[in-house]
Parts: C-alpha cells; sequence; structure tokens
C-alpha cells in the first residue's frame, strides 16, 4: 500500500470535490495495490487464471480505506478509479505479453456467445483493440465509453456504475446497451 | 468519426428502435429517416450489431496462457509460403518465420499477420499503412516488403525479408567491438532512420530489439507497426491519451509520455537512447519503478549522465567517451526537441566529424544551454534575487525592508519545505510501507520520522512571518504525527511521539487562527488536531486528557458549522466529533445525559445529510453507529431501572433501546445489500443483529430473540471458517456462542444453552493458549464462566455451578502471577470469589465461605478507602458491601460513604453510582434519603422516564430491593 488509509479517503474526498490533481496522486496508490494483488495471478504462467475484479477492487478497497468501519467512505469514487486501474492494468499486461514477442501470456477476452456459429466456439479478443475502441468512443461520447470501463474493467453491476457516475440505473443500462453494439461493431470480426 | 449532433441523433434513435419489434423499427425508421438515409443506415449497423452482441463484454477479462493461441498457426499456409513457427508478436498481429516450400531451395521469410478476432476495419487500416510504409521505403538497412495477400481466411498479411540476426546491442557486446566499430553500425542505423524521414515516416520505437544484425554484419531496422505518417501540419493524435500510447518507457521521448507533438526530433532521441547503450551498455535513464506516472516523471524530469560517467565503464572508455561524445549523446537527449538535433542527418554527421577528429557542434553553445537550464532550475530564488535588486533600486524604508526579509525568508524556506515535505511524503508514501514488512525495521523508520522532526522544528524557527508557510508545516506536523502513532491505522507505535508532533501542529494553527488573518481552513485543521490528541490519548488510556481534547475539537466544529450550516464536510466533522465526545464522557464518568444528547445530535446530522444522499456509505455507517450508541444508552438506563426501581420501570428504557437496535440492523443491512462483499458490512450486519436479539429478549419476546439471532451465529461461523488462522474471528465466535446462549437460557432452553456457553468457553480457551494473559479475552472467559455457573447453580446443579466458579478464581490466579500481573485480575478475581462465596453460603457452607470472602472484601475496601480511589473502585466496594455474603460481612453504612464519594467525583451527573447510592441508603435503612437519591437518580435518565412520586418511589424500591437476594445484580464486568 502505498499511503496510510487516512491520506487515501482525503484524496478521494478532493477528488469528489472536483480536485483533479487528486486524482493523479490517488491513481498510482489504487493501480499499485491492485497490481499487488493481481500480480501473483498476471504472473503466474502455463493456465489459465480468472481475474475477477470485483474481488480485486473489494479487496484493494478494504486495504486501502481500511477496515475500519467508521473510516472508510467515498467507495463510489473509490471504485470508479479502481476501474480505470484496472483497465490499465490489464492493458499494460497485454502489452508485455506482445512486447514479450515469445508468446508468452495475453490477456484475451472471452467472446464465444458473440459468433455463434463459428466452429471453435470461442474467439480471443485482445484487450489491446478493445481499449484502443474504448478510446475512440471516449472521443464521441466520453460516458459511454466509462461505463464500459466500470462494468468491465472494474466488474461493476449496473447499479455501482449508476451511482459512481450519479445517473440513474436506467440511464446506465440503455447507455451500455448502445456502447456495446458499437464497440461490437469495432471489433467483432466480419462486417 | 461523426459529430456530436450526429451521434445525439444516433442514439436517441437507436434508443428508441431497439425496444422495438423488427417490423416496429422499420415502420419507425421509415417515418423518421426519410430524408436521412445515412443516419438510418447507422440505425440498421448498430442495431444489427446489438442484435449479435449478446454476451458480448459480460464476462471480466481473462488471463490465459497464450501458448496454445500462438502454437495454432505453425504449419498452416498462407499463399504459397508455409509457417515454420512464431516470431514475434506486435499490436494487431503477430510475425511467423515462413518457407516457401514449392520451389528448389528453401527460401526463407517472415510474414506478418493480423490475428484473428483482430481485423477491426481501423487494425486493417494501420496494417496497410505499415505495408504501405515498408513498400515506400528501400534502404539496404530496413528490412524489405517482398510480397502480400489475404490469406484463404480472409486475414491480410505481407511477406518481408527475413532477417536472421540479434539485437544490435547483444552483437555489439558479443563481438566486444570497440567504440569506433559501434558507432560505424549506429551510422547505418541513421542512414535507415533519416531514409524514412525523408519518406515522412516517424518509426516512433526505435530500441535495440528492432535493430537486428545479421552474420554479414549490417543492421537492418525492423517493426514499422506503430510508425506514422508525418502530416505537413504535424497534427498530434489528440485521440489516445499519453498513457495509451504504445511506446517502450525506456527509449520514450519526454513528448510522447507528455503527449506533446511526435516529429523526427522523437526519433533523434531514441536514437540518442540507443548511441548511449551502444556506448556504455546501459541506459540513460533509470527506472526504480514501473509505475507509468513514475516512469513518466523520470522521463520528463531526471536529466541523464554524461555517458563517460556511466556506471561500469572502465577508464579508458570514459576518456573515449569524454568530452564531445558526452556532448553528442546529451544533445540527443534533451528533454525540449528544440534542444536536439535538428535532424538525424546532423547526428550522423556529428557522430562522423567525432570519428574523424573534427570538433563537433554539440559541443557549440551548450554553455549557454547550461546557464538557461540553470535559471530555469532556479526561478524561485532568481525571483528572489530580482526582488532584492528591486528593493534596493527603489531605497530601503521600513516596509520593504521587511518586505524583503519575508521575500527572502520565503525563498530559502519554500525551498526547504519543499525538502521535508519530500522527507516525510517518503517516509509516508514509501519507506514506511517497504520497511513495514521488514522485521526489525520500526528502529530505522522511527529514525527517519526523528529526522524530519528535526527539519520540522528547524524550519519551524525560521518560518514566523509568512502565514501559508506556518499553515504547511502545521500540516506536515499532523503528517507527521499520524505516521508515529495514529490509532487504528499503520503506525509507529510512538503515540506520545504523535502527541507531541499534533501539539506542535495546534501551536501554531493557534498562532494562525489567533492572528491577523485568520483562515477558515486554519481553524478546520485545528479541529482535526485536536481531534487526534483525542483519539491518542484514549488510546493511551488517559480518559480525561482525551475528553478535554475532543471537546475542544468539538467546540471548534461547532463554532465553525454555525456560519457555514451548508457546508457538509463541517457537519461531518462536527457528527464524528460529538460521537467521540460521547464515548469520552462515558469512559470518563462523565455526564450520560450529555453523551446521550451528543449522541443523538450526530444522529440528526447524518439523517439530514442522508437526505440529499440517501446511499453515501459514511453517513450510513454514521448513522447506525449513532443508533447503536443511543441504542446501548437507553439498555443501561433500563438495566439500572430494573436492577433499582423493578422491571416494569425499563419497560420503556428498553422499548428505546430496541427501537435504535433495529435502526441500526436495517441501516447495516442495507449497507451489505449494496456491497455485498464487504467484509466490514457483514460484521456491522451480524453486530447490530446481536445487539436487537437481546433487547428483543429483554423486552420480553426471547423467543423471536433466538430466532433472530440463529444466522448472526451462522456468519461468525463462517468467518471463522473462511480464515482459521486469525484468532480476532475464532473470539468473536466465541463471544457469539456466549451471546446465542444467554438468549437461549432467557428462552427457558438450558441444555441448548447450556451447549453454547461450553463451545464458547471451548473456543476462548484455545485461542487464549498462544496469549494466556490476554486481558479482555480472559475477562470474556471470566464472563462465560459466570453465565453457565449461575445457570447451573439455578438448576440446582451445585456442584457442578461451583466447580465452574473455581475455574473463574483459578483465571484471577493465573493473571495475578503474571509480572507485571494483568490490571484484568482483580476484576476477574473479584467476579469468581463473588459467586463462589454466595454459593457456599447459601447451601450451608458458611465457614468455607467467610475466608475468601473476607479477603476479598479488604482487597475491595482497601482499594477504596485511597484518597485517589478512583469512581469504579469505590463502585465496586459499595456493591460488595451491599451484596456479599456470607450476609454478616454486608455494611450498607460503610456502602453509603462509598458510594456518597462516587457520586461526589461525578459531579452527581453520572447513572450508575446515583443508582448505587439509592440503593444503599435503602438498605442502611434511611428510605427517605433513598427516594431523594431516586429522585435525583431518575433526574440523570431522559425526562420521560420521571413521573414516580415519593410514595410510587418507595413501593418500587421495597418491591424490588425488600426481597432481594443480592443475586441480580452481579458484579459488574
Amino acid at each position: 500500500m502505498a499511503e496510510s488509509p487516512g491520506d487515501v479517503t482525503r484524496l478521494l474526498q478532493a477528488w469528489g470535490n472536483g480536485d483533479q490533481e487528486a486524482l493523479n496522486k490517488l491513481l498510482p496508490h489504487i493501480y499499485d495495490e491492485l497490481r499487488r494483488l493481481a500480480g501473483s495471478q498476471l504472473r503466474r504462467e502455463g493456465s489459465p487464471h480468472t481475474l475477477q475484479p470485483t474481488a480485486l477492487v473489494h479487496e484493494a478497497y478494504l486495504r486501502l480505506a481500511g477496515q475500519d468501519r467508521t473510516r472508510w467512505q467515498n467507495r463510489a469514487h473509490f471504485l470508479g478509479v479502481a476501474a480505470q486501474a484496472m483497465r490499465r492494468i490489464l492493458i499494460d499486461h497485454a502489452r508485455a505479453g506482445h512486447a514479450a514477442k515469445r508468446g508468452g501470456d495475453v490477456v484475451k477476452v472471452a467472446l464465444d456467445d458473440v459468433e455463434a456459429g463459428q466452429s471453435s466456439g470461442e474467439t480471443d479478443l485482445d484487450l489491446v483493440a478493445l481499449d484502443a475502441a474504448l478510446t475512440r468512443l471516449a472521443a464521441i461520447d466520453p460516458q459511454k465509453s466509462r461505463i464500459v470501463e466500470l462494468r468491465f474493467f472494474g466488474g461493476l453491476s449496473v447499479d455501482e456504475v449508476a451511482e459512481v457516475l450519479n445517473l440513474s440505473p436506467r440511464t446506465v443500462a440503455r447507455q451500455w446497451q448502445m456502447a456495446r453494439a458499437w464497440l461490437y461493431g469495432e471489433i467483432a470480426p466480419g462486417p | 468519426m461523426p459529430d456530436q449532433d450526429r451521434w445525439r441523433a444516433l442514439e436517441q434513435l437507436f434508443d428508441e428502435a431497439v425496444e422495438l419489434d423488427v417490423a416496429s423499427r422499420a415502420a419507425l425508421l421509415d417515418r423518421v429517416c426519410a430524408a436521412d438515409p445515412s443516419l438510418r443506415a447507422g440505425v440498421e449497423r448498430l442495431l444489427a450489431w446489438h442484435g449479435r452482441a449478446a454476451g458480448f463484454l459480460e464476462r471480466p477479462p481473462l488471463a490465459v496462457a497464450g501458448e496454445a493461441a500462438s502454437g495454432e498457426r505453425a504449419g498452416a499456409r498462407i499463399g504459397p509460403y508455409r509457417l515454420v513457427r512464431e516470431l514475434g508478436r506486435g499490436g494487431m498481429g503477430a510475425v511467423y518465420l515462413a518457407e516457401r516450400d514449392d520451389e528448389q531451395y528453401r527460401h526463407q521469410v517472415a510474414i506478418k499477420l493480423v490475428k484473428g478476432g483482430l481485423d477491426t476495419e481501423a487494425i486493417v487500416r494501420r496494417f496497410r499503412s505499415e505495408r504501405q510504409m515498408l513498400a515506400t521505403l528501400n534502404h539496404p538497412n530496413i528490412t524489405k516488403l517482398l510480397d502480400g495477400g489475404t490469406s484463404d481466411d480472409g486475414l491480410p498479411y505481407f511477406v518481408l525479408e527475413y532477417v536472421d540476426g540479434v539485437p544490435i546491442d547483444q552483437y555489439c557486446e558479443a563481438g566486444a567491438l570497440d567504440v569506433a566499430q559501434r558507432l560505424a553500425l549506429f551510422g547505418q542505423v541513421c542512414a535507415a532512420v533519416d531514409h524514412a524521414h525523408r519518406h515522412l515516416i516517424v518509426h516512433r520505437d526505435i530500441k535495440a530489439g528492432n535493430i537486428l544484425v545479421g552474420a554479414d554484419g549490417v543492421p537492418k531496422l525492423l517493426d514499422f507497426g506503430i510508425a506514422k505518417w508525418l502530416d505537413p501540419e504535424m497534427r498530434v493524435d489528440a485521440t489516445i491519451p499519453a498513457p495509451f500510447r504504445p511506446m517502450t518507457p525506456e527509449y520514450a521521448s519526454p513528448e510522447q509520455v507528455s503527449g506533446g507533438a511526435i516529429t523526427t526530433a522523437t526519433d533523434v532521441y531514441s536514437l540518442g537512447v540507443l548511441l548511449y547503450r551502444l556506448t556504455t551498455g546501459r541506459l540513460p535513464l533509470e527506472f526504480a519503478s514501473h509505475q507509468p506516472h513514475a516512469i513518466a516523471n523520470v522521463i520528463l524530469e531526471q536529466d541523464p549522465r554524461p555517458p563517460s560517467e556511466a556506471e561500469g565503464l572502465n577508464e579508458a572508455r570514459r576518456r573515449r567517451l569524454r568530452g564531445d561524445l558526452d556532448s553528442i549523446v546529451l544533445k540527443t537527449l534533451r528533454k525540449d526537441p528544440a534542444d536536439r538535433y535538428g535532424s538525424v542527418e546532423q547526428l550522423s554527421q556529428d557522430v562522423h566529424r567525432y570519428l574523424t577528429g573534427l570538433p563537433v557542434l554539440a559541443r557549440k553553445g551548450s554553455l549557454q544551454y547550461r546557464v538557461v537550464k540553470f535559471v530555469r532550475r532556479h526561478k524561485t530564488a532568481a525571483a528572489a534575487g530580482v526582488g532584492v535588486l528591486l528593493t534596493l533600486a527603489a531605497g530601503v524604508s521600513a516596509t520593504t525592508w521587511e518586505a524583503h526579509v519575508a521575500q527572502v525568508e520565503r525563498g530559502r524556506a519554500e525551498r526547504r519545505l519543499r525538502d521535508v515535505r519530500q522527507i516525510t511524503n517518503s517516509l509516508i508514501v514509501e519507506f514506511n510501507d517497504a520497511l513495514a514488512t521488514l522485521p526489525g525495521s520500526t528502529a530505522t523508520r522511527a529514525l527517519l520520522a526523528r529526522r524530519a522532526l528535526e527539519y520540522l522544528d528547524e524550519l519551524a524557527k525560521e518560518v514566523t512571518t509568512d502565514a501559508s508557510l506556518q499553515r504547511e508545516l502545521a500540516v506536515t506536523y499532523q503528517k507527521v504525527g499520524d505516521l508515529q502513532g495514529l490509532p487504528y491505522q499503520a503506525n509507529l507505535g510512538d503515540t506520545a511521539g504523535a502527541r507531541a508532533s499534533y501539539q506542535k501542529s495546534v501551536a501554531i494553527l493557534e498562532r494562525l487562527s489567533a492572528g491577523p488573518s485568520p483562515d477558515t481552513s486554519d481553524t478546520v485543521a485545528l479541529g482535526t488536531a485536536y481531534q487526534r490528541i483525542g483519539s491518542v490519548l484514549t488510546r493511551m488510556n488517559e480518559p480525561s486528557g482525551a475528553l478535554a481534547n475532543l471537546r475542544k475539537a468539538l467546540q471548534i466544529r461547532e463554532r465553525l458549522v454555525k456560519p457555514h450550516p451548508d457546508d457538509r464536510e463541517l457537519r461531518q466533522q462536527l457528527a464524528e466529533s460529538s460521537v467521540s465526545t460521547g464515548d469520552a464522557l462515558l469512559s470518563s464518568q462523565g455526564d450520560t445525559l450529555e453523551a446521550m444528547s451528543l449522541y443523538d445530535r450526530a444522529r440528526a446530522i447524518r439523517q439530514a445529510l442522508l437526505a440529499t444522499t440517501p446511499d453515501d456509505p459514511r453517513l450510513l455507517n454514521g448513522l447506525a453507529e449513532s443508533h447503536h450508541r443511543l441504542g446501548a444508552i437507553f439498555e443501561t438506563f433500563g438495566d439500572l431501572l430494573a436492577d433499582t426501581l423493578g422491571p416494569a420501570n425499563a419497560t420503556k428504557s428498553f422499548r428505546q433501546s430496541l427501537a435504535h437496535h433495529r435502526e441500526a440492523m436495517v441501516i447495516a443491512t442495507r449497507l451489505l445489500t449494496n456491497d455485498a462483499n464487504n467484509m466490514g458490512f457483514r460484521r456491522l450486519v451480524a453486530d447490530a443483529t446481536g445487539e436487537t436479539a437481546r433487547l428483543v429478549a429483554k423486552s420480553g419476546s426471547p423467543g423471536e430473540a433466538v430466532d433472530l439471532y440463529r444466522p448472526v451465529l451462522t456468519s461468525f461461523e463462517s468467518l471463522a471458517a473462511a480464515d482459521p488462522a486469525n484468532q480476532e474471528a475464532g473470539f468473536d465466535l466465541s463471544v457469539s456462542h456466549r451471546d446465542f446462549g444467554v438468549l437461549l437460557e432467557r428462552h427457558g432452553d438450558r441444555a441448548d444453552a447450556e451447549r453454547h456457553y461450553r463451545q464458547s468457553i471451548a473456543i476462548s480457551e484455545r485461542t487464549l493458549a498462544t496469549d494466556p494473559t490476554n486481558g479482555e479475552r480472559n475477562l470474556i472467559l471470566a464472563g462465560t464462566y459466570a453465565m453457565l455457573g449461575d445457570m447451573l447453580a439455578k438448576s440446582g446443579n451445585t456442584a457442578a455451578a461451583e466447580a465452574t466458579y473455581r475455574k473463574i478464581v483459578a483465571l484471577g490466579d493465573r493473571l495475578r502471577a503474571g509480572s507485571p500481573p494483568s490490571p484484568s485480575w482483580r476484576i476477574v478475581y473479584g467476579t469468581g470469589v463473588w459467586r463462589l462465596t454466595n454459593l457456599l453460603d447459601r447451601h450451608g457452607r458458611a465457614a468455607e465461605a467467610a475466608v475468601p470472602a473476607d479477603a476479598e472484601m479488604a482487597l475491595e475496601r482497601a482499594s477504596a478507602d485511597r484518597t485517589t480511589a478512583s469512581v469504579q473502585e469505590l463502585f465496586n466496594a459499595a456493591q460488595l458491601l451491599l451484596t456479599c455474603r456470607p450476609v454478616g460481612l454486608r455494611d450498607p453504612r460503610a456502602a453509603v460513604a462509598y458510594a456518597e464519594r462516587a457520586v461526589a467525583l461525578t459531579g452527581g451527573k453520572q447513572a450508575l453510582p446515583a443508582f448505587l447510592l439509592v440503593r444503599a441508603y435503602y438498605e442502611s435503612g434511611d428510605v427517605d434519603k433513598a427516594v431523594k437519591a431516586a429522585h435525583a437518580a431518575l433526574a440523570l435518565l431522559p425526562t420521560s422516564f420521571g413521573g414516580l412520586d415519593d410514595a410510587g418511589i418507595r413501593r418500587q424500591l421495597a418491591a424490588t430491593l425488600g426481597s432481594q437476594e443480592g443475586h441480580a445484580s452481579a458484579v459488574r464486568r
């Protein structure tokens, strides 16, 4: 853990109050913490491991914000930042896999339901491509991109996303629907 | 890319259409898009994708080993080529070694292939662009494009000249090339890059690994995968934020990490890194951390050492590099692209000049560069210098002189403070955590903290006029204090030191708030400082000091909220202050009613704040906490009333307590529902439910209480099972078994109750085995033995009860034997002896009881007779004198004396001794005084519990105390 829980809490608060600088200070700590949590799983080779962002994010939260019951706060903000960090971890890892240039482990996403007709039943999608598509989406519609980031990389439920972005769950569900369709068009094979 | 309006239109139509069936969709689109066929096409495309995207992105990302995937294509045919093995992977595809085996001789090539699943429009576009670039370039040091096409399964590919070589740096090391040979190779690389630049292509990923040298000694530049066409306007690729741009950190230029414009100077920088590596074997910058922000920081801020000063060089190599080559390399690595060579050709020429002994261009102007850089670095100091000159020119009047002093002080102090803050931050951020995991590092950390404090103290002497610097100082002192010993987080355990640091912060902030320009933030910080002193003192078991400081914090926050009634953070702080002050009041024998009203105020504040943010977990947690405290206080009132004035008078109190506990339970459940994986919330729900169940039982529904509690026990069981090594979880489970036993006993289910009591005891004894003198756990175990013994005694199982009580006495003896004796020994021992002697006496063994009872009495009285006796000690002695057995040892008059002293000590504000005094008067036969004292005691409770007249009180006292066996009120733990 990079900073004491109190500082993380303060930074979360400051960020919640619109201080963007606080986010910059916060991100490395959360990134570090998540990275450490994810590290043992990511480093292992040879056998598949499921990364469960939700579990990681919650565990990181407990560690960062402290377990003292009266101390935690701004969970919504935390989850928002954590999802972003999660995205970075997974993308960095995917890049590291590419950079290794020896067919080392690569982070992929299961797309088995996407192309039902495909013989293998499962296609692997490089997260780097998704990341790039998500970045393009952000240029057009930042909110949708954020929703995908929170749901997919952060593992948050629709309700949690709604809490983080201060939207109604209905709005989140609607936006998610379109964002997903658009991203599918950007990434999936075929016309 | 569609523009915003178009996107919104698309979105609106999609949202509407997606809800409809196919026929209605068509009708909708016919109606709306009649004049805009491209909008219609866009929506239809989205709808089609939507139809196929079920399940897409619904699952979390998986990390799987990629071996299987990478091997899948070996042996496959692409056009006339057969893939042999994978050579590597890039951002969009993989490179394979391939053979054309339909010819007489085997011709080896490299094939780059888009990976299945990645052939999106954008990737394919980039892939084509790379192919196009390679087709454009024709240079002996760049891999040649041989062929290209589309595979049978529709994936684009291209064929390259295969370079069977090693990365250029390895080649240099392996061949032990001398500097001149290395520079010659580097010159060829420059030629390749220059060629690309002349074709308006920036490579962007020049590094040793992308330059292979074959057996023929010719270096070849490869992988144009992230290369980019330079457009005439040098437009920045703004859609990709800097951290997500592909790059190799070790070779990345400042503009690549900061999101600046990418130009040919970017490649010049990377070539500089390569040159550094080739001449020294090292990289110019060292990355201690691989966090993106840290890498960016190093690249943007850190100046490389000149190559001649790189580590691990022999003296001959140093001499060779010193001077001209240093200048050449450093010029390529300048942070500002404009300070580098204007082109790769210029760099290449300078290297050539060096090799032929001509003066190099890089040295020209390097002095000026250094001066400019110096000034840039010391902007603050330089500005202060200018300030001095100006004031001198204007004539030194008294005021400008003061201003000058302040300014000089500020300049100096600012730098020092920056240093100190760096030190403290690294203490808190880096060293502390890194060291915390190392055994025996506490001394080192303490030393670091002391060093930071020395700096701060010195600085505090210098900073005497500048308010904002003093403010910074105060905040830094607080930080150091947190590090030293803020309870409930990782600290050095130096609570006394923490207190001193906080006090220094307080001193500065008090001065500032009393000064001419007080700032609200000073007052806020002052409140925080007092609050922290309070929690440190609580931890140090100095309740009265804690109370004084917490009260100060409370008063400050009250003052702050008044003019800022809408400041939510201030109100939250006020609520938190109220609760901790209430806690301190109760533990320092303070005013019970005041504590109650503080808790209630916290509750009201939190409730009001929740109106706008109903799901704010911090507030919900706080509200649950307030209700919990209120519930506990009302329960205490109820217990006192039941013991003194009979159970009927306690009903109302218990009902109120129950209402608060129920409310806490509802809130806790809501928190857990919102965040089902949160262990803290699971604890909270279990605790709140347990409290509620107890009050349900006290309110007369023991059956309901048992049902309510059952899942709590299960919950603690699973928490303990999840982490068998966790002592705390085992301890919680033990308490939970006991609490459940109490409820079962109340429900009349003695056999089950006994089973749970015994389970609780077994677990407690097990956890105590590793820590036999733990005071808190011994108290819990003693309490459980007492409950079990009492129940056995009531069931008539005297022998078993006696054995159980003797175990308590034995626990007390064990605690007493420790060196030093555990402070809990008296309570444990007293509980055991009191019960044992009562039991023996009631069963005709008064003689046996007399000795230990007498000894215990002597002990308690000796403590209470000291002039410095605490409220607790006086209370214990009085209670023993009223309830002990043999009855002959009782002395209600002496009890009155002790109780009166206890009441006086609390200023008549605490309910507990006040009620004991009522009883003491009554049993000493002074009913009038007892009635009077009862009025006084009742006045300490909320007014709603009054309403008894003298006659009523008399009746209740007679009914409750007159028949008292001395059994109901056990010695309170």
